[in-house]
């Protein structure tokens, strides 16, 4: 996932429709941080600290839970079969979300997670205080209170399978939605419904550009060569050049080993050519994947290897008899490549 | 003292509830309101002498819910 687009979905849409979720607690913590402050007879500028610290709680939390997340999601790189599973439930409880916001059905408000009760109440009961400390812990405590999009960057931060990776996507993703947070919660502007209803359809259509992104690489790691994305790209190098076209790797010789080099944002070369029937030798070097791209696999063959950075390994297969061609990739599906056996 | 269960609807967050509740506890007359986002119902205990039911009814739809009915308890 390409995490500046993540910084610009929660700049773009993640703010405005967090907004309605969660900038609510921020005002309601705020007003009686005010009451406070006018007994003090304070100037807006008051408002600062207490503004930043819920926004910078928030970052915290959120980085965390990325943390967390992605580290869940990498037990699920232990096999093919769980990665499968893990890359469809993600859609599913994204195409969920978008359901959900677009009032499809009441059912889909099931979609949306949840608190305990008890910590709604514990919530409630801290809004009310007029501690010092408390916008930095209702903003801790919005964690519990993920909106439509934050738990979709959630689902993909599970998806990375990295805890790095998963921290990085909430952290940016959170540092977006933070210039609104700090406007509506400076200015106190009134934040509500208003905001959620004028933008639940854009949320959607970005929640729904994920549910994508991640259903094309749940397909590509069942095996399927020809995924969404492969048409939409064969389709528009008919019109257009494409270096890495298929008609340009079919005219590749043939080899019988080849080097790959794992790098972060994919493989080097992601084409190549063998033989139907001959043995194949592949050594896999990571000089540059930290990410899942360290999980090599090829389904169709059920091969998955993992290489750490900085290490090497070799892999060995026979070519199917019959000419296709066999998709190798990452073992969450992001990032691909293809083997055209002639 | 009266106590009023308000069915709304348009709720799609738990933390609407907590913001709904802050709105409604912050008029006066109002003195305590449970909402329950599964049940998208929204209790409140108040003051019959300072605050109607048709009041309360308006805030909820100001704060951008639809109330569906209201009962008695």
């Amino acid at each position: 996932m390409d995490l500046p687009a993540l910084f610009l979905t929660g700049l773009l849409t993640g703010g405005i429709t967090c907004m309605a979720v969660q900038g609510g607690l921020l005002t309601a913590t705020l007003a009686r941080q005010s009451e406070e402050q006018l007994a003090r007879a304070t100037t807006q500028s008051g408002k600062v600290f207490p503004v930043l610290s819920f926004i910078l709680a928030k970052l915290l939390i959120y980085t965390l839970l990325g943390l967390l997340l992605g580290w869940v999601g990498s037990f699920f790189r232990i096999s093919l079969t769980l990665s499968i599973i893990l890359q469809f439930a993600v859609v599913l409880f994204m195409f969920g979300t978008v359901m959900h916001l677009l009032k499809v059905h009441p059912i889909f408000r099931y979609f949306i997670l949840q608190p305990p009760q008890f910590v709604l109440r514990f919530m409630k009961r801290y809004i009310k205080r007029h501690d010092v400390f408390a916008p930095f812990v209702v903003g801790l405590l919005t964690v519990f209170l993920p909106c439509g999009v934050t738990q979709s960057v959630m689902a993909l931060a599970i998806a990375s399978g990295d805890p790095v990776s998963g921290a990085l996507m909430l952290f940016l993703f959170t540092l977006g939605t933070s210039p609104l947070f700090f406007l509506v919660g400076f200015f106190t502007l009134k934040a509500g419904e208003v905001f959620k209803k004028s933008f639940a359809k854009i949320a959607a259509l970005s929640i729904l550009l994920f549910a994508l992104y991640n259903l094309n690489a749940a397909l590509s790691l069942t095996g399927m060569v020809n995924t969404p994305a492969r048409v939409l790209k064969n389709i528009y190098c008919v019109f257009a050049f494409c270096d890495d076209s298929i008609a340009f790797s079919q005219r590749t010789k043939p080899v019988t080993s080849s080097t790959i080099r794992i790098q972060k944002n994919g493989y080097s070369p992601n084409t190549f050519s063998v033989k139907a029937g001959s043995p194949v030798t592949l050594q896999l070097v990571n000089d540059g994947g930290n990410g899942c791209t360290q999980s090599f696999a090829i389904p169709r063959l059920g091969i998955q290897k993992v290489v750490p950075l900085g290490q090497t390994a070799s892999i060995q297969f026979t070519a199917p008899e019959k000419p296709q061609e066999l998709a190798f990739m990452c073992s969450m599906g992001m990032y691909s490549g293809t083997i055209h056996v002639i | 003292m009266k106590t009023h269960h308000f069915q709304i609807s348009g709720m799609d967050c738990a933390a609407c509830t907590l913001t709904l509740d802050a709105t409604l506890e912050g008029e006066e007359g109002i003195t305590r309101s449970e909402t329950v986002y599964n049940k998208q119902r929204t209790t409140v205990s108040f003051d019959e002498r300072k605050v109607s039911v048709k009041d309360i009814a308006k805030v909820i739809t100001k704060a951008g819910y639809t109330v569906v009915s209201d009962t008695q308890e």
